[in-house]
């Protein structure tokens, strides 16, 4: 069966990472066909930094997104993350629903939450994979996977706390203000205690008060959490605002690669978008 | 007055314990058993039975679609697989009760797996369409002469009502009614177990989306392995107290119908409520029964397949929600319209005390 047989790739030695790199792309290339979205790039993010990725439409950024959290499998090039202590882990040989395990966690352009369930137990979803024999204790609700549950269940309600959002926790989701599910799905990615928070557009389809309000979350999560955010953003007040290295790429090239001031003064990200005389 | 605030204290327990409620569910039926021949004739009891073993397959569906998001229409067979072999085992091969069942479920199990396999592969409308050969494919292996000491073929196959369970209480009418009743009860505890579980949760967030189930640490293939696994066993185990019940089992009844039927009880059901899906359960299998013996029914059999058409239309144009759906609106219309009444008597109440203290 086709399912059952590994794909056999040999291990690759693992580099030595920079103390204070939580995760590197190196030579990153993915081809669909003939088309070459991400064309060889090399991007290194610092711990405890909020790392912007921007570029026009079609530059690549979904699809760079995409080989890190591993929905797509790079056609070449590495991405490492670095864990704490040191612990460095190829994320090509990672199945997609354990690269959570890595506490690398995502968030969604169109927001992905499940309007059966209350905002409280969304919170709950990523807690699947954190203990074994979880069916069994499940069906018959074993006193383990109860006493997990309560655990969990008080974390997901300190952190609604901590984001504003304890009075939603018992109701769907569905109806709720955009910028409020926006609020939800990060809630949800603090679940896991995250080293790597990866944000796909998080101010797409919000007004200008809802986004200045997501930027104090997001500054606010970074310091409170300890943690490394990677920004995918069109929205360039946001990204220039917040983030303290900027990453422009087109057609699958990085561009440039610095501070957003280095960015704004630069003259090839400024003839990707407005187009060269 | 002690007496009467324990009394008190267990009515609040019984209220709020899910458990409880399927506990006290089961004592009605119990209670209407023991009634069988005074107040309930024997056929009405015989169709609750009926109903029951056919929720238990429903039930299994319900983690399938209700919770899995996947569709399969090879209910039947399994259904019938597992009537077949109960007689084989406990019947022909002289095995006990228990052991039979527990062979019945090991097999449901492996069974699951090897559907849950495939659809990794297939999804939504083709993966029903690949239950549905699969299925047919069991019908067909059914009707080989090989297999006439299983199934019979066109004669179907019976078994005299002789077994004992544990070797005390032998399976007279009314004790495998009561059994039957056991076993769903514990069936529902355990399926609303699963549902409000990690469990449960992952595999809602799988139906809802599949990249973000990923993301969340969400291994489908284990999830949908499960749900068919939950699927399948549970149609085993009703076709194994059908079996037992009946006492009787003919591999036409296995057909693409019964398929649907238990597809359309978890649609008029409705996933939101574990009490919606036995009610669909009823309005298909225990309704139908008793629509057969009405004349036009009898006169017209396929009158039955009208009605669960136009039930599944209604349902789906109206309350997408199902059952579960109507009860929920229903309720907060009746509390909303309580309130108003309550607001308004009270407005009266302080418009006239205003008016008073005006005058004064």
């Amino acid at each position: 069966m086709k399912l059952l047989r590994k794909t056999k790739q040999p291990k690759k030695d693992l580099p030595i990472l920079n103390e204070d790199v939580v995760l590197s792309v190196r030579n990153l290339t993915m081809k669909f066909g003939g088309l070459t979205a991400v064309n060889d790039l090399s991007i290194d993010v610092k711990r405890g930094e909020i790392f912007g990725l921007i570029g026009p439409n079609g530059a690549g950024k979904t699809t760079v997104f995409n080989c890190i959290t591993q929905f797509y499998k790079p056609t070449s090039g590495d991405v490492y993350f670095q864990g704490e202590g040191g612990k460095v882990v190829h994320l090509n040989d990672v199945k997609v629903s354990d690269v959570i395990k890595h506490g690398i966690i995502r968030t969604f352009q169109n927001v992905e939450l499940v309007w059966e369930l209350t905002v409280l137990e969304n919170l709950l979803v990523t807690h699947t994979t954190h203990h074994k024999a979880i069916i069994a204790g499940s069906i018959l609700k074993l006193p383990h996977t109860r006493k997990e549950e309560a655990k969990i269940r008080e974390k997901a309600l300190n952190i609604l706390a901590f984001l504003g959002l304890f009075q939603y926790k018992d109701i769907s989701p569905y109806g709720l203000p955009y910028g409020i599910l926006k609020k939800i799905e990060l809630a949800r990615t603090l679940m896991v205690d995250p080293k790597l928070i990866i944000l796909d557009e998080p101010a797409a389809g919000l007004n200008d008060s809802e986004t200045a309000e997501l930027a104090r979350t997001i500054d606010m999560i970074r310091s409170m959490y300890n943690t490394t955010i990677f920004l995918v953003e069109h929205d360039m007040k946001l990204v220039m605002g917040i983030s303290n290295t900027v990453c422009a790429i087109n057609f699958g090239k990085m561009l440039m690669v610095g501070t957003p001031q280095e960015c704004q003064a630069n003259v090839a990200v400024r003839e990707a978008y407005l187009g060269s005389e | 007055m002690n007496f009467k605030n324990t009394m008190h204290r267990i009515g609040l327990f019984v209220k709020k314990n899910a458990y409880a409620h399927f506990v006290v569910f089961g004592l009605l039926l119990v209670v209407v058993n023991l009634l069988r021949g005074i107040v309930f004739n024997n056929f009405f009891v015989n169709t609750v039975g009926i109903f029951l073993i056919f929720s238990i397959a429903v039930l299994g569906f319900y983690v399938l679609l209700g919770y899995g998001g996947l569709a399969s229409l090879g209910t039947s067979s399994f259904i019938g697989l597992g009537a077949f072999l109960a007689r084989y085992f406990v019947h022909v091969l002289n095995m006990p009760f228990m052991i039979g069942l527990v062979l019945i479920m090991l097999i449901g199990i492996i069974l699951g797996v090897g559907v849950g396999f495939i659809s990794l592969r297939i999804e939504g409308m083709y993966l029903a369409i690949i239950t549905l050969a699969i299925s047919e494919i069991v019908v067909a292996l059914f009707r080989l002469t090989a297999l006439n000491g299983l199934t019979g073929n066109f004669n179907g196959v019976s078994m005299p009502r002789k077994s004992i369970l544990f070797g005390l209480i032998s399976l007279t009418t009314e004790n495998m009614f009561v059994v039957i009743v056991i076993f769903f009860v514990i069936i529902m505890a355990l399926v609303y177990n699963l549902t409000k579980s990690p469990v449960g949760r992952a595999m809602l967030s799988m139906k809802n989306s599949e990249s973000a189930a990923q993301t969340m640490g969400v291994n489908l293939l284990k999830y949908r392995i499960l749900a068919f696994v939950v699927a399948s066993v549970l149609a085993m185990v009703a076709g194994f107290l059908y079996m037992f019940n009946q006492r009787f089992a003919i591999l036409t009844e296995w057909n693409l119908n019964m398929s649907l039927n238990v597809l359309a009880a978890v649609v008029i059901g409705g996933t939101a409520s574990i009490w919606g899906i036995v009610g669909g359960g009823f309005l298909i299998f225990g309704i139908n029964a008793f629509l057969k013996n009405i004349d036009v029914f009898v006169k017209y059999p396929s009158l039955t397949l009208i009605f669960n058409g136009l039930l599944m239309i209604i349902v789906v144009l109206f309350y997408p929600g199902g059952l579960s759906q109507l009860y929920f609106k229903s309720k907060y219309y009746v509390t909303a319209w309580l309130k108003e009444r309550k607001a308004k008597t009270a407005l009266k109440k302080g418009g006239n005390q205003d008016e008073v203290t005006a005058q004064n």
